[in-house]
């Protein structure tokens, strides 16, 4: 299992130096043309990261040559080195046509192949792709006997009418890849031939200074028969963000807008990428004296440095204490909480109110219907609304009790037996196809989707058809039956069905995601599962759960979307995400620590007003987010200001909206607002996208106005003999969190002249106040 | 005695006819052994209820007052021999039966439910060992508070969806005074989704017990039998079967002070059979409310000897029949029992686990002893039980293991694995005639007439004759049964002018005799309670062992079916004639239908004789591949005499199925449009008959017609001469068939025949139109 990376600037550093010395030792062959052994590298000299572009100057030059080449580093020295390996079909043609589009989908790789030839999308078939170009429609895709005059040629170098145009020129190094293969009778690849077991990318990270400056980017493979080679030329590159870091086909980085990009490089079925920052040139720039309560700032801090942005400031008490509330118990404070708060003197009141809100119910109740989305409970046609409430009913006491995340996983992962009897086998009832399954899993509980890889190799991630297959292996012996009552689901192990890839048709033994397997047994595979789930060594599970946590907090993930872990959505602060992790572990998988961290943190309790430096940063925490409050605590905030009670199934008048168990539960309001149906694993079900129903039916629906015709608040606030002032504050404090500015007197107090209609125009600002953007925001 | 009382009292007031009752309710559910209760009964068409009918032993009626149409109030006196937990029960009045009810004894007094306890504030107190009857509403919780020593036993159980009143699945918690939940409980295998908590009092003081709906929901059906207090709740006896008239020490299991051991007598009187029994449990003059269940059969017992978790260490036992009950105590055990058996033995391997209401989900395998070799294996052939039929390969020794299918164990997981030469059996039912309901599932015979309906009769092991007798019939009635359809068989019941109206529960025997000696099994219905999603299970059924039978005041009408002078031919029609006779006060239509329908014959399924009418003809066809047989068939019919359907039937006539006379097979044949053509049809001559037949072309397209071809027994063949029209449609006509009437008697016999005839008529030429 591997150990999290090291983190921080020491790794950088370490990175960054050896990225450089691996550039420059690097010696350039033509592309498919040669390897060498990593014996054969002799570094000579301390090199500089100018010398990368010189490797790449030397990597143009020697393209095409055969056998023993010199190369030459800038201020280095490569070793001369012999080609002494023969031409393949998977490692020198197949880079060359992915190289060149042949395999996108928009091309020969779609499902259906394109103008009659069919190709594996990204190459993941190489036996299958080998056999549609030679074999298929009578070998009329290759000529051995006039190997220049093969239909894959003429139409690659548009020299016949292609759909697809020109891919390259005769006189480039594909052109004579291929044609080098065909020469030697396009031979099928021996069994033994060499597979990629890694790719790099160098460097490891650049920070550029200003616009229009280039880098140029290197990749290297390394194979399982030890070779390594630069395989810059045939890797396909992609960048994240145009606008900050544009990447040519060979290669080369162009700095563009001050911002962060990825670049990404794509060989084999691996894709690796390196974090671009770029900065404007000859910025002044100081970073302020701030405060650094704990290991999250600092982190965030090192960032913010590199980027050359400012912190904002911290934000009030009253801010505070709306916010914290909000994201801790998904209610607003109440006016007596706010007098209390905002007059205490106290200077620890900010962390003694955030240890209050975690041991109030209302923070389980969140982090309960969290996990219900996580976990798709939901009644239906197939899952009866007993399965769901008692599957509920175990979640609210797991997390009631404060169960390690670790150990609620891995007792849901393993379980078996009656959804009643052991409600955690309800894991297990809402999904029943082995494939979706094991999407579900890694997608709900390592953040991890591998969809793609049913189908095909991921195209923007390490995943493989068989790391998808070796995964889904884990749930193929699963067994259902019903029990005596026919709304409980028994969950079994059969101990027998296997997960085979549809492409090789070879059984493919359960594997962890990241390669390592299990070890065979007569054992429940889910049982092994679920301990690697469950391992702190595990690389995704504590990271994707801090990150989870991060989220709630923010509004948005330090990898976002929280649940698209992969290659190519790096995130935003990976340092800092392993350290969540770290902590989180070393907490022994208690994330109400960590929520103590994350509120206690500077980070946390800055302002969401922004300064100079930080207001385009919307993804490094310079500053608080604005969010709004998701339909559930948006619908009992409405219901709390209002002092009204809300009725849901199976719950006491009274309840809170975030404590329904099912989620086929219908609520107009709900819905409208963007509450996850729970009919996928996925974080996008949850929305918080404003539209036109929303505005409307907060204008016009009776869920406000009716609210507060029901609460009969402003009557009684009247009858308790309050003046105009008293009343205005008392609305602003249950609704927005703080009492109204002298502007807002000024423009309400008028109204209030009017002695008939005090009762009328007070539940208008009420209204007013219910539907502005302060209020449905955390801020 | 007093049932005759309120009889006599009804009949004395005149015939009324009311149709059969429906039983809504009996409030409370349930009642207390060896004293007076008084229960309303409420349900429709009750103002001639008559009393009750109930299939055990031990419910007398007391006194008997009916209210009017949809209430009765009557006091029940619960013998002290009485079993506990449920009795089915129905309604009887002078025109019908009711549905099945069950009605609960227990050992303790009654306690209403006060309309305040919703709040955990507001608990109702009550006393110790009482039995609280209530009703959760939708979202209702229910909280009663208890006094209790420290050390005692504080047990809550409650029957909800056992009262067989609603999909009522409740949920039961105990809580110190504070409400700090000390114990709950949802379901459990011994109550079904019925909850059992118990705890001990940790200090002196007073408990609070709570009940609602496990998922909150509830409605006015959802009532309850809480039964609260000290007493003892075992879930599991082990071992929970035994030889029949032997004294044998039993473990009680489950309870929350631990096992208690006692010795049962089991009864020596059974039949060759095993029998399920229920057990009860007292501790200290405390007797559990719900029995456990002990198997008695007549043949050896055997328990379990540890460690016997494999073939070689197996527990031994006699050849078969031989019972052997174990315990699955740990994770992953499984119990390996050894006994000899003969090469081309037939055995029945039964485990009894779940029938016992144990919570193993059992798992069986059969092994040869001396290869180590698995012979066969079951996992859930009956319910979560396992059972399978092995044939004996050769002379030697076998093992049966029993283990848990998810290899999950406790202390109660207790099972008993029978181990039985197959037994011939014949099992009589009255099966569900309308989906989902009790409905006509008992037999109501009205004086001066006649009642049928079809029982089935199911042979095991057995493939001689049978006969059906009904011992307990009441007098005056008798029973006439047709010929076996498969393994259905007509039966109808006529009750004499005179019989005395009465209602009673009656035994049903098949008796039959095969070379190996006779054989004489009972009556078994199953009838299901409760239906609910998904797909209307049903989640609560009993079984009772006597048909209900009853004779009813007089029907306002009868029904006659006139036998059939002819029989219907194969691939023919034909109908039959259902006369009515009415009483002077009843005029409205009266609807009737087949009995059944003879295999390959259809028949409208109803057919209604209209009002002032008093016949019918009900048509029915046979297929081609129907069974040239004589069956007996009777129609049943049914009427609104002002309260419901009252239904009666014919008497058994009998209905033959003959060949056709004549089959023929038609020429192809081609015209233009508009011009005439011969199409020849061969005959095939079946079976002689008198005088001609009446050949007719039939499935001809439009503006085709064919002239009817009249041929004795002696022609081979029929031609049409068939005229077309210019505006007859072309093309290939494919349906043409001819149709064959002969008549015997003045009465028709049509059949079909020679289908398939093609007809092809092509367009006939353009005339050309002159040029200018």
């Amino acid at each position: 299992m591997k150990k999290p990376l090291m983190s921080g600037i020491g790794l950088r550093v370490v990175l960054f130096v050896v990225s450089v010395v691996v550039a420059s030792a690097l010696f350039l062959l033509a592309p498919g043309r040669g390897a060498f052994t990593k014996a054969a590298l002799q570094v000579a000299a301390t090199p500089a990261e100018k010398d990368l572009k010189v490797v790449k100057d030397i990597n143009s030059l020697s393209g095409g040559a055969a056998g023993a080449i010199p190369a030459v580093s800038g201020t280095g020295l490569v070793a001369a080195l012999r080609l002494d390996r023969p031409m393949t079909f998977r490692n020198d043609v197949l880079p060359v046509l992915t190289k060149a589009g042949c395999n996108t989908g928009g091309c020969h790789g779609a499902a259906i192949g394109r103008d009659g030839f069919h190709l594996s999308l990204f190459g993941y078939d190489p036996e299958g792709d080998y056999n549609r170009i030679t074999r298929e429609m009578g070998a009329r895709r290759i000529n051995l006997a006039i190997p220049e005059e093969s239909l894959l040629l003429l139409k690659a170098t548009g020299s016949v009418p292609h759909t697809g145009g020109k891919r390259f020129d005769p006189s480039s190094d594909f052109y004579k890849t291929v044609l080098a293969w065909l020469d030697a009778g396009a031979p099928h690849d021996p069994a033994t031939v060499a597979r990629v077991t890694s790719v790099q990318i160098q460097p490891a990270e650049m920070v550029i200074e200003g616009q229009n400056e280039t880098r140029q980017v290197h990749v290297t493979a390394h194979y399982n028969d030890g070779t390594v080679r630069d395989v810059t030329p045939l890797a396909v590159f992609l960048t994240n963000n145009e606008g900050t870091a544009k990447v040519s086909p060979d290669g080369v980085v162009t700095s563009g807008d001050r911002g962060e990009a990825f670049v990404m490089a794509r060989f084999d079925t691996t894709t690796v990428g390196s974090p671009v920052i770029v900065v404007p040139k000859g910025l002044a720039f100081t970073f302020p004296q701030v405060e650094e309560r704990n290991y999250i700032d600092r982190l965030i801090d090192d960032k913010l440095k590199k980027l050359r942005i400012a912190p904002s400031g911290l934000c009030t008490d009253e801010e505070f204490l709306r916010r914290a509330s909000l994201d801790i118990t998904g209610l607003l404070p109440t006016v007596e909480e706010h007098d209390q708060f905002v007059a205490s003197h106290d200077p620890q009141k900010r962390a003694r109110l955030v240890d209050a809100l975690l041991q109030r119910p209302e923070f389980a109740d969140i982090w309960v219907m969290k996990w219900a989305e996580l976990l798709q409970i939901r009644s239906s046609t197939d899952v009866a609304y007993k399965s769901a409430s008692v599957y509920y009913d175990w979640l609210r006491q797991q997390i009631t009790a404060n169960v390690p995340v670790n150990e609620m996983v891995r007792e849901l992962v393993s379980s078996s037996g009656g959804t009643f009897e052991n409600p955690a086998a309800g894991f297990y009832q809402f999904e029943t196809d082995p494939l979706k399954l094991a999407e579900d899993t890694a997608q709900a509980f390592l953040g991890v989707q591998i969809k793609c890889a049913q189908c095909h190799n991921h195209p923007f991630d390490r995943w493989t058809m068989n790391d998808y297959r070796g995964f889904v292996a884990f749930f193929t012996q699963i067994q259902r039956k019903k029990g005596e009552d026919p709304r409980e689901t028994i969950v079994f192990d059969r101990h027998n069905g296997e997960s085979v890839n549809p492409i090789t048709n070879k059984v493919i033994p359960p594997k962890y995601l990241g390669g390592l397997q299990p070890t065979p047994g007569p054992e429940d595979r889910r049982q092994e599962l679920a301990d690697w789930l469950a391992d702190p060594q595990n690389p995704w599970f504590a990271k994707h759960f801090a990150n989870l946590v991060w989220a709630q907090f923010f509004g948005r993930g330090i990898i976002e979307p929280v649940d698209d872990v992969r290659v190519s959505n790096p995130p935003a602060n990976p340092a800092l995400l392993g350290a969540l992790a770290n902590h989180l572990v070393s907490y022994k998988y208690d994330f109400r620590k960590l929520v103590r961290d994350i509120c206690l943190s500077r980070t946390y309790q800055e302002s969401s007003e922004s300064n100079d430096t930080n207001e385009a940063d919307v993804r490094n925490f310079s500053h608080s987010g604005i969010r709004r409050l998701r339909a559930e605590v948006l619908l009992d905030c409405i219901t709390e200001a209002t002092g009204t009670k809300d009725k849901f199934r199976g719950l006491p008048l009274g309840a809170h909206a975030v404590q329904i168990a099912d989620g086929a539960t219908t609520s107009y309001f709900l819905e409208t607002f963007g509450r996850s149906t729970r009919e996928t694993e996925c974080s996008c079900a949850v929305s918080v996208d404003p539209n036109l129903s929303q505005a409307l039916h907060l204008i016009n629906g009776n869920t406000v106005q009716g609210k507060i015709e029901n609460g009969g608040l402003v009557r009684n606030l009247i009858a308790a003999k309050m003046d105009d002032k008293g009343i205005l504050s008392n609305l602003y404090l249950r609704t927005l969190g703080r009492l109204p500015t002298a502007d807002d007197l000024k423009t309400l107090m008028p109204l209030l002249a009017d002695p008939a209609g005090r009762e009328k125009t007070l539940e208008d600002i009420f209204w007013a106040l219910l539907n502005s953007k302060e209020f449905m925001f955390n801020h | 005695m007093f049932r005759r009382i309120a009889a006599l009292l009804l009949i004395v007031g005149g015939a009324v006819h009311a149709a059969s009752p429906h039983l809504g309710d009996i409030e409370p559910p349930g009642i207390q052994r060896g004293a007076d209760t008084d229960v309303v009964i409420t349900g429709q068409h009750l103002k001639d209820a008559m009393g009750l009918l109930s299939y055990t032993a031990g419910i007398d009626v007391v006194t008997w007052q009916v209210v009017n149409d949809g209430k009765v109030i009557a006091r029940l006196r619960v013998d002290q021999s009485s079993p506990m937990g449920e009795h089915d029960v129905r309604v009887w009045t002078a025109t019908g039966i009711s549905e099945i009810l069950p009605l609960y004894v227990g050992p303790f007094p009654n306690v209403t439910c006060s309309s305040t306890n919703q709040i955990l504030v507001h608990a109702q107190p009550v006393p110790a060992n009482c039995t609280v009857n209530g009703v959760i509403h939708y979202e209702e919780i229910d909280y009663f508070s208890v006094a209790a020593k420290k050390g005692d036993r504080i047990t809550a159980e409650a029957e909800g969806m056992r009262l067989g009143r609603d999909m009522f699945d409740p949920w039961a918690a105990i809580l110190d005074a504070n409400g700090r939940q000390l114990a709950y409980n949802d379901d459990n295998a011994l109550l079904l989704q019925d909850p059992l908590v118990s705890t001990i009092a940790p200090v002196d003081g007073t408990y609070l017990i709570s009940i609602r709906e496990s998922t909150w929901g509830g409605s006015a059906q959802s009532h309850y039998r809480l039964h609260i207090g000290s007493y003892p709740q075992p879930t599991a006896v082990f071992p929970c079967g035994g030889q029949a008239g032997q004294n044998v020490p039993v473990t009680f299991l489950g309870d929350v002070k631990g096992p208690i051991a006692e010795r049962v007598q089991l009864p020596a009187s059974i039949s060759k059979e095993s029998v399920t029994m229920p057990l009860t449990m007292g501790d200290r003059g405390l007797l559990a409310p719900t029995p456990l269940s002990m198997r008695v059969s007549p043949f050896p017992n055997v328990l379990e000897k540890e460690p016997n978790g494999n073939i070689t260490n197996a527990t031994p036992g006699p050849p078969p029949p031989v019972a052997f009950n174990g315990i699955i105590h740990h994770p992953r055990e499984a119990d390996f029992f050894r006994f000899h058996a003969t090469r081309g033995e037939v055995l029945d391997i039964t485990v009894y686990a779940r029938q016992m209401r144990s919570p193993l989900d059992s798992y069986l395998d059969v092994w040869d002893a001396n290869a180590h070799k698995n012979l066969a294996s079951n996992d859930d052939s009956i319910g979560p039980d396992s059972y399978l039929r092995f044939n004996v390969p050769a002379d030697g020794d076998y093992c049966v293991s029993v283990r848990d299918q998810l290899y999950r164990s406790g202390p109660t997981f207790v099972y008993r694995a029978e181990v039985v030469p197959v037994v011939p059996d014949i099992s009589v039912t009255l099966p569900e005639i309308v989906k989902n309901s009790q409905e006509r599932q008992s037999v109501v015979v009205p004086q001066g007439n006649r009642y049928a309906t079809m029982l089935r009769v199911k042979k095991d092991g057995y493939d001689g004759d049978y006969r059906l007798n009904f011992p307990g019939l009441p007098p005056g009635v008798t029973e006439v049964t047709g010929s076996a359809v498969g393994e259905t068989l007509p039966v109808v019941f006529q009750a004499a002018p005179d019989a005395g109206v009465t209602g009673t529960l009656t035994d049903v025997v098949a008796v039959g005799a095969s070379g190996t000696g006779s054989l004489e099994s009972g009556y078994l219905q199953e009838v299901e309670l409760i239906h609910a999603t998904p797909n209307d299970y049903p989640y609560l059924k009993t079984e009772v062992r006597r048909l209900a039978v009853s004779v009813a005041v007089p029907a306002l009408f009868r029904i006659d079916l006139t036998p059939p002078v002819v029989p219907i031919l194969q691939n023919g029609q034909s109908s039959l004639t259902v006369s009515a006779t009415r009483d002077p006060r009843f005029t409205g239509p009266i609807n009737v239908s087949m009995l059944y329908n003879p295999p390959g014959i259809s028949s409208q399924t109803v057919v209604t004789i209209p009002a002032n009418q008093n016949s019918v003809d009900i048509p029915i066809n046979a297929s081609a591949d129907a069974k040239a047989k004589t069956w007996q068939v009777a129609v049943i019919g049914s009427a609104d005499e002002g309260q419901g359907a009252v239904w009666t039937s014919s008497a058994l006539v009998p209905l033959t199925v003959s060949r056709p006379f004549i089959a023929g097979n038609i020429d192809r044949a081609s015209t233009l449009q508009g011009a005439p053509v011969a199409i020849t049809c061969h005959l095939e001559q079946n079976m002689p008959f008198d005088g001609s037949a009446t050949v007719r072309l039939m499935g001809l397209p439009a503006k085709v017609t064919a002239p009817d071809v009249v041929v004795t027994s002696t022609n081979t063949e029929a031609v049409f001469n068939v005229a077309t029209d210019p505006t007859t449609p072309p093309g290939q006509h494919r349906d043409l068939f001819c149709e064959v009437t002969v008549q015997k008697g003045g009465v028709k016999m049509v059949a079909d025949t020679a289908n398939g005839g093609v007809l092809r008529i092509d367009a006939a030429a353009k005339k050309e139109v002159a040029s200018k």
